[in-house]
């Protein structure tokens, strides 16, 4: 194989270079393929037909509507629903209000699919009230942080839209939200026996009961809102619509929603919502443009194939070698977000995992979400963390301490992921078989 | 200055309002397709075209220069916080510089692709509208992101972010 090692440097040194450099990802990504279409003789109009291309994807509509329709459920006055319907199945527990986290979460994580967005709702009404009854300061916020993580693997999660995109349009976006509901729920379970060992340890309360007709009553207005997973979910189960229209449906329905039955939509509101989506998009549909330049160069340069043929070289072992990806994987996670690091490594590692050692892509991206959401948890550049802390007032350094349980726990459903398949496989395999 | 000031925060708020109106308009086209397809049997065929080769590389594009404009973009921070501000600084001027390199680029090329298209006529299936189109948001882009990190280049930047201050959001 021939190796274009100067191209090569100008294409991953100059991005490296570019980030150490303060320069944004997405530029850094545009700047580092524009010196390596310069050398290696393209036209520059190169860079500009395939950052077109790169966004003029039908599926990938659904990444704005599925953050819209967040945005109209956090807003909405869903996430308070949420919360009571969660206080009444876990609250009794020691710990209630921890446990009610973490349930919440995991609800929330599957509206919103957003870890940021989940500890900035759910942690801005929970860590305070956690704070009234008692609880330490740094384990609301551990708990908070941990339990958002699961957003990310939850379906419906933009970020799987992103690696569907980014593993080549190969992996359907149903059969990723499918793989994620079994180890996300497996890791709610975790993270809530973990709150309840700590919560017993140290002697937090418990919440009160409510009366039966209360409990109807919040179960049915929790549902109304919850009904937006199912929509997604069942609509692309049964092939009702795809899952860019089923996002489009979820979110006139959230809108219906919050506006007629919860009455809590306006329009200057909606028109708040729009423009905050607009900003998150801004940042990770350019990305995307940028990435898809970045990838073309990256296979033009055979990259995919000399990082399979270096990991080899390591070492055979399959087991080995997955270890070091996660390894790698946690590492990245640490230094940079979510959004640029699934479009930068998976057509570096897909063609690894999935073609030479023959994991399931659904696995891989369940594996890969979880690796890069536990990188969102830890500092220095940890996304949830940062918005964690500053809605707690708690120190990074205390909460990051407080997160070890919660981060070894993460680390055994990561390994647990790794090298049992089925934990990914079957729900997707049973009702939305391969064809 | 001030007179520049307040240009680009006009300007931020066009662009913003056109990304929301692409944004919500995305939403309602694909809904109104899916209600027709199982009501009427019969859904709206430009529907995709329109959605994915016009309006979406017309958010994601203004959206960048806006994201730029905002200082929004993701960014690494690898130099620690104890490094000299100067340093700091160097890197701001070379984050303006970046910025103009790629506002270049889009500007000139999708300039010249707009042109390609126009004279061959290239017309997008469905909707019979110019290929063009596709990249009229790219050279708009482009040269917002000249300006804007021109003039940041000597500290001029929008005034106030109106469209913060109507939504009531965090600038």
């Amino acid at each position: 194989m021939v190796v274009d090692t100067m191209g090569i440097c100008i294409l991953l040194g100059g991005f490296a270079l570019l980030l150490i450099l303060r320069i944004p990802v997405t530029f850094s990504l545009l700047l580092a393929s524009l010196g390596t279409t310069l050398y290696l003789g393209l036209e520059p109009g190169f860079l500009i037909i395939n950052m077109s291309k790169g966004v003029m994807n039908f599926s990938l509509l659904a990444i704005p509507f599925f953050i819209i329709a967040g945005g109209i459920m956090c807003h909405g006055g869903i996430t308070t629903r949420i919360l009571d319907f969660s206080n009444i199945i876990v609250g009794r527990f020691r710990g209630g209000l921890a446990q009610v986290n973490v349930l919440g979460s995991m609800f929330f994580g599957g509206v919103s699919g957003s870890a940021v967005a989940d500890v900035s709702t759910v942690g801005s009404m929970m860590i305070p009230m956690m704070d009234q009854k008692g609880y330490d300061k740094d384990y609301s916020v551990a708990v908070t942080v941990s339990s958002a993580c699961q957003g990310i693997i939850i379906p419906p999660s933009h970020n799987m839209i992103l690696y569907a995109f980014a593993a080549g349009g190969g992996v359907s976006v149903g059969r990723l939200f499918l793989g994620g509901v079994l180890p996300g729920i497996m890791l709610g379970i975790f993270l809530m026996v973990v709150s309840y060992v700590i919560a017993v340890r140290r002697g937090y309360p418990s919440e009160k009961g409510v009366g039966f007709k209360k409990a109807l009553k919040i179960s049915t207005d929790a549902f109304l809102g919850l009904f937006t997973f199912l929509i997604i979910m069942l609509g692309i189960t049964l092939g009702i619509f795809t899952a860019t229209e089923s996002a489009a449906v979820a979110c006139i329905y959230a809108l219906v929603i919050t506006t007629c039955v919860y009455r809590t939509m306006t329009f200057r509101r909606l028109i708040q919502i729009c423009y905050e989506s607009l900003r998150t998009l801004a940042v990770v549909m350019s990305l995307i443009a940028a990435a898809y330049v970045y990838g073309m160069l990256l296979s033009r340069l055979r990259i995919p194939a000399l990082a399979t043929e270096g990991l080899l070289s390591i070492s055979d072992n399959t087991i080995m070698l997955l270890l070091l990806i996660n390894v790698v994987l946690v590492a990245l996670g640490c230094i940079m977000d979510m959004a640029p690091l699934i479009l930068i490594c998976t057509p570096i590692i897909y063609p690894v995992v999935v073609q030479t050692l023959g994991m399931s892509p659904i696995q891989f991206g369940i594996m890969l979400l979880l690796n890069l959401g536990i990188g969102l948890c830890t500092p220095p550049v940890g996304s949830a963390l940062f918005v964690g802390c500053a809605v707690g007032k708690a120190k990074i350094e205390k909460v990051s301490k407080a997160l070890l349980p919660f981060y070894f726990t993460m680390i055994l459903m990561l390994i647990l992921i790794t090298f049992i398949p089925q934990l990914s496989t079957t729900i997707p395999d049973w009702l939305m078989p391969e064809i | 200055m001030k007179i520049l000031s307040q240009f680009l925060s006009v300007l931020h708020m066009a662009v913003a309002f056109i990304g929301i109106i692409a944004l919500q308009a995305l939403v309602l086209i694909t809904f109104a397709h899916v209600v027709l397809r199982f009501g009427f049997n019969s859904g709206i065929n430009w529907s995709e075209e329109v959605c994915s080769s016009i309006l979406m590389p017309a958010f994601v594009f203004l959206g960048m220069a806006l994201g730029a404009q905002e200082d929004i973009h993701i960014n690494v921070t690898v130099l620690p916080k104890s490094t000299p501000k100067w340093i700091f600084a160097i890197t701001e001027r070379l984050k303006d510089i970046g910025f103009i390199v790629v506002g270049i680029v889009m500007c000139y090329y999708s300039y010249d692709l707009i042109l390609l298209n126009l004279e061959f006529e290239n017309i997008l299936p469905a909707t019979g509208l110019n290929n063009a189109l596709q990249y009229i948001s790219m050279p708009v882009a482009g040269g917002m992101l000249i300006l804007v990190a021109f003039l940041a280049m000597f500290n001029i930047k929008m005034a106030k972010n109106y469209v913060a201050h109507i939504c009531n959001v965090d600038e």
